[in-house]
């Protein structure tokens, strides 16, 4: 129970638009317990395991309170039981009782059908690996919602998920996915994903179902459906460079230290770094000119080209190295205009992870 | 006073004075001469125009047009005082539906101008030159010419001096100008147009429908959006565009209205097309709108006003109803799936649009120079040090971007049972009406208004990169462009330097467009076009202040950068903000001079108490 309550905690909206937000649906029907929170963007259902049930209905109970209840009560059996219209009580071995006011269900949102037009499955350790690898580069821009979600494109036996906030993209493609719809390409909100990360295990198979301006992901234990953004998703393929001509190619773990230290003294608003390559090694300098600190750190490369001078955020840097699993990470560069293109130096056959980077323009 | 016994005697005044003084009253500047050769033209039947204009008018205001002219005896009847083809009885006046109808334009120009006309009437061999200076003929003498009139108007009030100063600076006399030029382009797209300035051709119009026009004048993005409007009841038809909430204006010059394909400025009537998109434009701002009215004659009258624009109706409620009815029910239809209001149908699908529209908890500043916040300290050893500079950089921030970017990131704080308010790590500070911080001091309480503290902070910062150290720029990934009008081009081009000091990469790529490869470094910018036009439009708006462009562009960046009054801000940012307010060297006032912050003493309040 606890575990299904914090599943849908997430989605029971802070500051509430319609008053019955606030709580959430349970609902007892053929021998199941539901509970379902919603923000009218994203609903989440989840299933509850029961011992034993009596009757059918369903009630609204106050969100907050309940889970309050549930965190505080011990792994006892409970019985919760609905006998005057909109009472809850809850009961259990040594733990007392207590009553909950209840609300009519009438009040409950509506909830969406989705009729998927498209579903296929994954397994989740798969989907939760996607997500994570691209949900640090999602944009907050309200300006232009549709890069606050991170794109979906499914094509014959692949899917390949897409963030980007205009600073950096991140693009990762899997090739072992069993799909054989119609190309589709969605947007799925942010918030939605983090729900996604939070209720889906490994050994979980979700299965996804798209529809018009829903998607949905079911497994066993939940349901999580989400409203999709609309709109024009810019084409990224044609600002991915084919051909940087430099690769420097660097020791993962000992650059994520080398900018964790460095970005200690990076500029506090612009958290720039500079960096300048040369044959076999590369320099990162930060200066914070408000406190007159600054730190200069040379890290061991493997470089071919000319020497190069860039500077990138340490922190859209930081957030790419996080993201590569292999011991050394290949940056491909062009000049300190370009878009620097980062990925790991060993990559798995089914899976392509792709990072870009922009610069930061140093004036003089 | 009407009788009185012994009145002055009446003396004629020298016709020339008694001239000049009439001129006065139909062409106080240039812009109004540009609409009276304008009006003539197209009653005289021209379906292509070319207009002129050097110094903003003051040395030279040229039409040219191919309608069907004048003979040498129409010209010398037209530089006679209340001579016009348009009007031979008074009832005519009705049911005009020509421009002209007093007579009065060209010998009111002609007084006040060295004014050369040259015109060859439809079917005539030979057209006629005719001169006049300061109202006295010239020359007059057949001369070759292609059928149509051209009028050219030089040296406009050199016998005024008196005129002459009142004129404005060349920038905005010729905004004037535009807005003539732009009334009438828009009233009339089967027409072709061009206009020059200086030589440089700014506009060049072809004939097409409303839309194409409006793309001409506005760039096609605009154009593209604008929402039609197509409305007939009674006597009263309304047709005609206008913007979605999405292209909300900064300013009101973007507003056309017409009566029967005339320019009419009425408030009233301009009210009833606000309140109807009100709903719409749930951010602010002013609406783009070409509107068209077309009524029978006699329910209107539009000569109450000498420049003819004022409109006066028989039924003014009705007009005012029925616009309001005709906009409103073109926006909805437009908007219907995501901003209807009602909560009826799908409130699910409703309701959830204003969720996503309003989002309070998340809305990002406008522009958040804000750095990325510190993770609130779980274990909260470190000793509460308000403001200290540490706070706000460093591996916690760095390695925290990930978690506190996530939406939910307040969610799941509560999943790990982090007290909602936990207010031990910096000072108390609330926000109230999501537009003043308000903090206690030892000795009373502080008021800070978050958009001018905002304003003065960004305008130190950029005045610093400006003078002293340039800010960085961080390259984007999808460059955006923007249009500006081509009276414009000239302030751009002046800001582009000043702006790369700032951070902002804004190459030229066309002739009036422009593209933003590169934005200030750290500084989370949301909608870069609308903060860069805004920016320029502040920047030109000052323009007449005669101070330093520097000072005005940061400035302008400041206000338009600023989080804006009703913002909701997160304790952090209000944390930020009130740390970098006191690190200003003013903090004391905006830029623009007003106060940013105001402290109540204790010694007040307990006087409240009468303590
Ligand atoms: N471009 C033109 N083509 C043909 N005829 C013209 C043109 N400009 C002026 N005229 C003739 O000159 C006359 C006088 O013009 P003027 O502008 O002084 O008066 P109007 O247009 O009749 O009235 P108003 O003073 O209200 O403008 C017009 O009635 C018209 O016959
Ligand atoms: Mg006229």
């Amino acid at each position: 129970m606890k575990r299904g309550i914090q599943r849908v905690m997430g989605v029971v909206p802070t500051r509430l638009p319609m008053p019955s937000l606030g709580n959430i649906f349970v609902s007892l029907k053929n021998k199941m317990l539901e509970i379902t929170a919603t923000d009218l963007e994203i609903t989440v259902t989840a299933k509850v395991e029961i011992l034993d049930s009596e009757g059918e209905g369903s009630v609204l109970i106050q969100a907050k309170r309940f889970q309050d209840i549930i965190n505080q009560l011990p792994d006892v059996p409970l019985e919760i039981e609905v006998k005057e219209p909109l009472k809850v009580t809850l009961k259990g071995e040594g733990v007392g009782e207590y009553i909950l006011p209840g609300g009519d269900p009438i009040d409950f949102p509506e909830l969406p059908e989705i009729d998927a037009r498209v579903s296929f499955d994954m397994s989740g350790e798969i989907l939760k690996r996607l997500i994570t690898k691209t949900m640090f580069a999602v944009s907050h821009d309200e300006m232009r919602p549709i890069l606050t979600g991170v794109l979906i494109q499914l094509r014959m036996n692949e899917i390949c998920i897409v963030a980007t906030d205009g600073h950096r993209l991140s693009r990762i493609k899997r090739t072992d996915i069993s799909y054989s719809g119609e190309e589709k390409d969605v947007v799925v909100p942010m918030k939605a994903l983090h729900q996604l990360l939070q209720g889906i295990e490994d050994d979980d198979e979700p299965t996804i179902g798209i529809a018009e301006t829903r998607a949905s992901f079911t497994t066993d234990s939940q349901r999580l459906t989400t409203r999709l953004i609309d709109g024009h998703y810019p084409n990224y393929q044609s600002v991915i460079p084919e051909d940087n001509p430099h690769t420097m190619t660097v020791n993962t773990d000992d650059m994520m230290s080398v900018v964790k230290r460095i970005s200690v003294f990076a500029h506090p608003i612009s958290h720039q770094v500079k960096i300048t390559i040369k044959q076999d090694s590369a320099l990162l300098e930060a200066e914070d000119p408000e406190i007159g600190g600054r730190g200069e750190e040379s890290i061991a490369v493997n470089y071919e080209g000319e020497p190069l001078e860039l500077a990138y955020n340490c922190t859209y840097l930081a957030d790419v190295l996080r993201q590569i699993d292999t011991e050394e990470a290949a940056f491909k560069l062009n000049t300190s205009n370009d878009a620097a293109i980062i990925k790991s130096t060993v990559q798995n056959d089914d899976e392509d992870l792709l990072m870009l980077l922009m610069p930061i323009r140093l004036n003089r | 006073m009407t009788e009185t016994l012994e009145r002055p005697p009446i003396i004629t005044l020298p016709q020339s004075v008694a001239d000049r003084i009439a001129a006065g009253e139909v062409v106080e500047r240039p812009a109004a001469v540009v609409k009276e050769l304008i009006g003539n033209a197209i009653d005289g039947g021209a379906d292509r125009m070319t207009i002129a204009i050097e110094d903003a008018g003051r040395t030279l205001i040229k039409v040219v047009d191919n309608g069907f002219g004048m003979t040498e005896s129409d010209l010398a009847a037209a530089i006679g005082r209340h001579s016009t083809s348009k009007l031979k009885r008074f009832e005519d006046l009705e049911s005009l539906s020509s421009f002209g109808f007093r007579g009065e334009a060209l010998p009111s120009i002609a007084a006040v101008s060295r004014l050369n006309i040259i015109s060859r009437a439809r079917g005539q061999d030979v057209g006629t030159e005719l001169s006049v200076s300061g109202g006295k003929i010239e020359k007059a003498e057949p001369v070759a010419a292609p059928e149509g009139t051209s009028i050219s108007v030089g040296h406009l009030f050199f016998n005024v001096p008196a005129r002459r100063k009142f004129l404005r600076t060349d920038a905005t006399e010729f905004k004037w100008i535009a807005s003539v030029f732009k009334h009438f382009a828009l009233a009339f797209p089967s027409i072709s147009w061009e206009l020059y300035r200086n030589k440089d051709l700014l506009y060049q119009l072809n004939p097409g429908d409303e839309r194409s026009r409006l793309a001409g004048l506005f760039g096609d993005d605009v154009a593209e959006e604008m929402i039609p409007i197509n409305f007939q009841r009674g006597w009263l038809t309304v047709h005609g565009l206008i913007s979605p909430g999405s292209l909300a204006q900064r300013t009101t010059s973007d507003q056309y209205l017409y009566i029967n394909n005339r320019p009419i400025v009425s408030p009233r009537l301009n009210r009833a097309i606000y309140t109807a998109c009100e709903p719409y434009y749930t951010s602010g701002g002013h609406p783009i709108y070409v509107i068209k009215l077309e009524s029978a004659p006699d329910q209107f009258d539009i000569n109450v006003h000498p420049a003819k624009k004022e409109v006066k109706f028989a039924d003014e409620k009705g007009v005012f109803g029925n616009l309001w009815a005709a906009v409103r029910r073109a926006i909805s239809d437009d908007r219907a799936p995501r901003e209807l209001t009602v909560e009826k149908k799908s409130q699910m699908e409703t309701a959830a649009s204003a969720v996503s529209e309003r989002s309070p908890v998340d809305a990002p500043a406008h522009l958040t120079p804000f750095v990325p916040l510190p993770r609130r300290s779980q274990t909260s050893g470190a000793p509460a040090m308000p403001f200290s500079p540490d706070r706000k950089r460093g591996e916690e921030a760095e390695t925290d971007s990930q978690l506190q970017d996530l939406a939910g990131a307040e969610s799941a704080q509560r999943l790990v049972g982090v007290p909602e308010s936990s207010g031990d790590d910096g000072p108390v500070i609330w926000q109230v009406f999501d537009t003043y911080l308000v903090s206690p001091l030892k000795t009373g309480i502080v008021f800070i208004d978050q958009h001018v503290a905002h304003e003065r902070i960004l305008y130190e910062r950029a005045l610093r990169a400006i003078e002293k150290e340039p800010w960085t720029s961080q390259v984007l990934l999808f460059p955006v462009s923007f249009a500006v009008s081509p009276e414009d081009v000239d302030i751009v081009e002046e800001c582009l330097p000043l702006l790369r000091s700032m951070g902002f990469a804004v190459d030229p790529i066309g002739p009036r467009d422009f593209r933003i490869q590169a934005v200030p470094a750290g500084i989370r910018i949301t909608g870069e076009r609308d903060l860069l036009l805004g920016i320029i439009a502040e920047f030109k708006d000052t323009a007449t202040s005669n101070s330093d462009p520097r000072h005005r562009l940061a400035a302008a960046f400041a206000c338009r950068g600023a989080v804006k009054a009703g913002q909701p801000l997160k304790t952090e940012q209000m944390q930020r903000l009130i740390d970098e307010l006191f690190g200003c060297e003013d903090p004391e006032f905006c830029p623009h001079g007003r106060p940013i912050y105001h402290v109540i003493n204790r010694r007040e309040i307990d006087k409240w108490f009468r303590r």
